[in-house]
Formats: C-alpha cells, sequence, structure tokens
C-alpha cells in the first residue's frame, strides 16, 4: 500500500513538473540578446569563425526553438516591442518599450512621434506600463543587471528595466535607472545592480555636453546613491567586484565602438570587451545567495547589418558569443538558466555555390573549375562581374554602377555588401529589418520548455517559469 | 608702449590665412558600362557643389518629376529611418583642421551630425579637398601633363593605370577639375564628369537651417 501511494505521488510529481516545465530550478537567468542576429548572421559567423565544420558556444546549448518576432502592428518588428515580447509577455506597437498593448508610440492624427529630440513627450493615460523579467527578478530579492553594445538606454536594454511609449525618449530612459530622482521607475525597487553600456550622452546636461535639458547630471546622482561609477575599460578592469555593492559603466558619448575598431590597438579605444562587461557583471551579481537575473545585449551586429558591413556584424556576433563561452565558464548550469536568441532577423542572404571552405567575405567561386583548376575561380553574375557570397535583400545606395569585384577586396573591414532592393543614398535609408523566425538556444536549469515554434511572448512565461515567480 | 598693445597692433596687421575664393558648380556624371550579356546601361546624376571659405554643400540635383512632392508628406513614418534618399552633405573645416560633417535632409528638417566612424556610410573619403574642390591637387602632381588640346586658364593630365586611363581638365586658376574622363582598356567601361561653373547662390544653404532637428547617425539606426 505505501508502495503504492509512494508511486502515484511520484507519478503526480513527475506530471506537475512536466506540465510546469521544472518550475522554480532557476536560481539565476542569463538573457543573451544579439541584436538582428538572425539564422544567416549566426551560420556566417560560424564560417567566419570556425569553418563549416565548427561551432560556435551558442551552437553547443541543448535545446533550440524557432521564434515568431512579429509585434502588434508591424509584420517585420523593429528592437523595442520584440525585446518587450521577451520581457513582459505582452505584444506592442513598433516602437514602444514594456507598455500595454493600447500604447501608441505617436500621435495617430498628426503621426509626430511621442518624442522632441531625446525627450519624451509621451502623454498622460498613454497605455500602462507592463511588468518585466527583470522587475519581477527584482522583488524577489534577486540582483539585477543589463549589458550592452549600444547606449545603456537603446531600446533592448531599457526594455528590461523601463517602461516608455517611444523608445527614441532616451533620456527619459535614463532617468528611469535613477534611484531618489524624478522620473525613476519605482519598479525597480532599491535599483539596478548592473548596469554596463555606452551612452553618457543621455545622463549628462547640455552644459556638459550631453544631450540632458534638464541640467541633471545623472552620473553624480547615481554615485550619490552609493554606484560605483566608471567610464573606461581599463577602469572597469581594475574594479574589485569583491568591494563593489552596485555599479554602472558608461563607456562612449554615444554607442560602443564595434569590436573590430575596438579591438585594434593601433585605435587606442578604452572600452572593454562584451565578455568582460559580462564577467564583471556576472561575479557582482552572484554575491547575492538568492539569485539574479542579467541581461546581456550583442548590440551592434545589428548596425553593422543595417549598414550592409557584413564583416562588422560577423566580428560582433563572434565577440557575443565569447560573451556567452565567459558566462559559461563562470556559472553553474545546475542553479542557471540561459538563454540565447535575436530579437529579429536583417536581410542578409548567403548565396552561390562555392566550394568548400571559400571565405565567408569573399566573391563566390565557381565550385567546377576551381575543382579542376585548383585554383578559386569566380562565378559570374548576370552582367559578367563575380558577386560575393553574402549580399543583403535591401540597403543603400553606395555607387551609382556595379564594381567589376575581381580585383576588390570584398573582405576589407569597409567594403559594403550589394543590395537587392536599392532604399536610398548611402546614410540616408540604411538595410531594413527582416521578417523571418529567429533561433533561441537554451541550456540550463529550467529550459525544458524551450522547444518548437514559438510566439515571442511566449519566452516570458517560460523564464518566468523556471524562475519560479 | 604696453608690449601687449604692441603685439596686438602686429597681430592684427598680418593677413589671417586666406581661403580660397568662392566656388559654384554644377557636376555632371555619365557613366556607361557594357556587360557580358550584350547589355548597355547609361547612368546619369549630377550635383551642385558650393564653397565658400570654410564651407562645403553638396547637393544632388533632383529633375523635375523624379518624384512626388505629396510622397514626402502622406508616406508612413512607421520607422526612424529617413524617408528620403538623396539628402545634402555640409563639411566644415574648423579651425583646428578637423572637419564637421553634417547630412542635411530638407523635408523632414532634420541635419545629422557624422563622425569619422560613419564616413564611409555617406560615401565621404573624410578629406576636405574632396569636399572643397572635388579632387586633391596631390593627384594632379602625380599624372603626366598631356598635349590634348584645352581652352585658356586648363589643362589635361593623364594617369591611371594600363587597366583603366584617367584625363583630368584641371582648372590652373581656380584648382578644380573642369572635367574627368576614365574608360578601361577593353572598352566596356567609360564615365566622364562634366563640371560647369555657375553663381554663388544669393543666401548660403547652411545659414537655412534654422528650426531643423539635429540628430546622430546613430539615431538613425535601430
Amino acid at each position: 500500500m505505501k508502495t503504492q501511494i509512494k508511486l502515484c505521488a511520484a507519478a503526480l510529481a513527475l506530471v506537475g513538473a512536466t506540465s510546469a516545465f521544472a518550475a522554480g530550478e532557476a536560481t539565476n537567468v542569463i538573457f543573451f540578446l544579439g541584436d538582428g542576429m538572425g539564422p544567416t548572421t549566426v551560420t556566417a559567423s560560424r564560417i567566419y569563425k570556425y569553418g563549416e565544420a565548427g561551432q560556435l558556444t551558442m551552437e553547443s546549448l541543448k535545446r533550440t526553438a524557432r521564434i515568431k518576432t512579429y509585434s502588434l502592428d508591424g509584420q517585420t518588428t523593429d528592437s523595442a516591442p520584440s525585446m518587450a515580447a521577451y520581457m513582459t509577455g505582452v505584444k506592442m506597437r513598433n516602437e514602444v518599450i514594456s507598455m500595454s498593448a493600447d500604447t501608441q508610440p505617436r500621435d495617430p492624427v498628426t503621426k509626430k512621434n511621442y518624442t522632441s529630440g531625446a525627450d519624451s513627450t509621451c502623454p498622460a493615460g498613454n497605455g500602462t506600463p507592463a511588468t518585466t523579467l527583470l522587475e519581477l527578478a527584482k522583488a524577489a530579492g534577486k540582483s539585477v543587471g543589463a549589458v550592452t553594445t549600444t547606449t545603456v538606454t537603446h531600446a533592448t536594454p531599457a526594455a528590461t528595466y523601463a517602461h516608455i511609449c517611444n523608445r527614441n525618449g532616451e533620456n527619459a530612459i535614463a532617468a528611469q535607472a535613477v534611484p531618489g530622482g524624478a522620473g525613476y521607475n519605482s519598479a525597480l525597487g532599491a535599483g539596478l545592480d548592473v548596469l554596463l553600456g555606452g551612452g553618457t550622452d543621455h545622463f549628462l546636461p547640455t552644459t556638459a555636453g550631453g544631450r540632458r535639458t534638464d541640467g541633471r547630471d545623472l552620473t553624480a546622482e547615481l554615485k550619490a546613491q552609493g554606484y560605483t561609477y566608471v567610464n573606461s575599460g581599463s577602469a572597469l578592469m581594475a574594479l574589485d567586484t569583491a568591494a563593489t555593492t552596485r555599479l554602472v559603466g558608461l563607456f562612449n558619448k554615444s554607442l560602443m565602438n564595434y569590436e573590430l575598431d575596438r579591438a585594434k590597438p593601433a585605435n587606442a579605444i578604452d572600452e572593454p570587451s562584451l565578455a568582460d562587461m559580462t564577467e564583471k557583471a556576472i561575479k557582482l551579481l552572484q554575491k547575492n545567495g538568492k539569485g539574479f537575473f542579467l541581461m546581456v545585449e550583442g548590440g551592434r551586429i545589428d548596425h553593422a547589418l543595417h549598414n550592409t558591413n557584413a564583416k562588422r556584424a560577423l566580428e560582433d556576433t563572434v565577440a557575443f558569443d565569447n560573451a556567452i563561452k565567459r558566462a559559461l565558464g563562470l556559472v553553474d548550469l545546475k542553479n542557471t538558466l540561459v538563454v540565447v536568441t535575436a530579437d529579429h532577423d536583417h536581410t542578409m542572404t548567403f548565396n552561390g555555390y562555392s566550394h568548400k571552405g571559400n571565405n565567408i567575405l569573399g566573391k563566390v567561386s565557381d565550385i567546377k573549375p576551381t575543382t579542376v583548376q585548383g585554383k578559386t575561380v569566380l562565378a559570374k553574375a548576370g552582367d559578367g562581374l563575380p558577386y560575393t557570397a553574402l549580399v543583403f535583400g535591401n540597403g543603400a545606395v553606395r555607387k551609382p554602377v556595379r564594381d567589376d569585384l575581381t580585383s576588390v577586396d570584398t573582405a576589407a573591414d569597409d567594403y559594403y555588401q550589394e543590395v537587392g532592393v536599392k532604399l536610398g543614398t548611402a546614410g540616408n535609408y540604411p538595410e531594413t529589418h527582416g521578417g523571418g523566425d529567429v533561433m533561441l538556444f537554451s541550456s540550463g536549469a529550467g529550459n525544458a520548455g524551450f522547444k518548437g515554434t514559438l510566439d515571442n511572448t511566449k519566452v516570458f512565461g517560460l523564464v518566468k517559469s523556471a524562475m519560479g515567480l | 608702449m604696453n608690449k601687449l598693445i604692441l603685439a596686438a597692433l602686429l597681430a592684427s596687421l598680418v593677413p589671417s590665412a586666406a581661403w580660397a575664393s568662392d566656388l559654384a558648380i554644377k557636376v555632371e556624371h555619365e557613366i556607361t558600362t557594357l556587360s557580358a550579356d550584350g547589355v548597355t546601361r547609361v547612368t546619369r546624376f549630377g550635383e551642385r557643389l558650393i564653397r565658400r571659405d570654410n564651407h562645403s554643400w553638396v547637393a544632388r540635383i533632383i529633375p523635375a518629376g523624379a518624384h512626388e512632392e505629396a510622397d514626402h508628406h502622406t508616406a508612413g513614418k512607421g520607422h526612424k529611418h529617413m524617408d528620403i534618399a538623396a539628402a545634402s552633405r555640409w563639411v566644415e573645416l574648423g579651425n583646428d583642421g578637423k572637419l564637421r560633417v553634417r547630412i542635411v535632409n530638407a523635408h523632414e528638417k532634420v541635419t545629422v551630425d557624422i563622425t569619422p566612424v560613419d564616413y564611409n556610410n555617406i560615401g565621404f573619403d573624410g578629406k576636405w579637398t574632396t569636399a572643397s574642390q572635388l579632387l586633391d591637387p596631390e593627384q594632379i602632381k602625380r599624372m603626366k601633363a598631356i598635349t590634348r588640346s584645352a581652352p585658356a586658364g586648363a589643362r589635361w593630365y593623364e594617369g591611371g593605370t594600363r587597366d583603366a586611363k584617367v584625363q583630368v581638365l584641371w582648372d590652373e586658376k581656380d584648382n578644380y577639375p573642369r572635367r574627368i574622363d576614365s574608360a578601361n582598356a577593353a572598352g566596356t567601361s567609360r564615365s566622364s564628369m562634366l563640371v560647369t561653373r555657375e553663381k554663388m547662390p544669393a543666401v548660403m544653404p547652411w545659414t537655412q537651417l534654422k528650426g531643423y532637428e539635429q540628430k546622430e547617425y546613430s539615431d538613425l539606426l535601430d
């Protein structure tokens, strides 16, 4: 009889565990977001760094899922509602950050954005805040943080800790992160524990060379609230996380540099790598026995793709992958959930029939004569000229006529791939996002639910459940 | 006499470095290519360059009827990116020798600051000579003067490689190329750039930007 009851109880427990996807197993969550890092970008980065048969660290994670990224009003989304979908479970309009579905980012009649420069002009009564995973974690006593290579007030990090009707109001978003000041997001409790990235522009007043119009110096206010503030890579590396309670690091006036440029000693850029920022953040957050929620963004993969500059996109993806590798070496997957995904795709595509081993940034090789002759023979497009393996569906017009790429180094840092649909003059109309599904990779505690094709809003529930919140 | 006053007097007598004289030119490009599929393609476009002192302004010539004015007003601003192609490029040379580069969109009344990191994205090579006189005179020094018949005040120079020749008709007084012809040896590609002097406008375009919103290039990206 006892055995039967035991077996029943065990069976019931199993059923409960499966349906709740091992609820509450994850003490810690690290949510990695590769901005714009769609499937082609992942494949190309793998080939770039490790060859066709190689493997990025993110590809070693055990679970995979496909994610649908459309927003409330956009077949193709932008980073604001897509990250907000992951963070809140709510589907909202393009440009809206972690607000209810009825929120409007611009006046429906005049079509003017509810922003003035980098200030918010969101009217009262325009939607309500939607609770984020970071806020839920904070309320449960965990330490929380966000790390990015964009400005810390950019859409992706903002969606973790702020609520605003239009993502362009970066000055207002910055204020939401500063405890004790006007505009603070009180759902953050005592405040974020770690915030690292670029964007001093939105923390300093115009009188100090920033873009704040309210005269406030938010870095001074944060210091007064007990934050350690650093503004260089060397200062961050010198930081003793054991002796630091909470940390803000702003390493550029605006966006941080692309990894390709940051890593060149000749450029003398004193900014930390994403892997280094991730390590410092984890070491600081890990001190909390109740666990932590950390978001890490490879934010400028998206920007390089907008510029149809594949090389910088691949280098930033590898840097993002290195941050994942660094994190996996610092945490225990038995109590930590690691999720790696993208907010949306871009239009980069991988074309032609090159021979295996061809430079992914190079021109497409014609596999038959290449094999016969033992040296690379270039394939030709309809106009008799070679073309690159990586091209974009749309983007800026850079040249009035197509170059003969035969003697052009398409693997050079500043080479811009060709585009199918020409959207406008260079710099005025960068490439668009893509509407295709993205990949999600996951390992660690509570990862059982990350499978199949999921709407991006579903990810919120899976992470929340994994944390037992 | 007070040493300071003397120094000031002397300073006022020394002329400050003189800027090149005003330049207003219409630049017309025509590029003809014959591709392996037997198709001949002719591409034509024009720009106007205005230079005064340390300011240079380059704007694409949009022929009448090329696009509908109405499109600007009704086009949905669903997203951040600028809606219109061919904004103007404004380059300012500072006293410290550094450039301030902006692209200006008249329809949206926006100026966008471009830092050296993003020069390539707007097709600018970062040189004041390119912005102010189309071609760096240093390049002329590396070319050979030829006897091709030239109008008064100008001289033909030739350069390039075995595969592609370039000829430049250089205005010797005002230091700008009046014409640039290039062609490849195979005969499948040729281009010509024709420059016509014009009158300086009554007002400089960079003084007409009152009320324009100032953005950074990163604001155009997601």
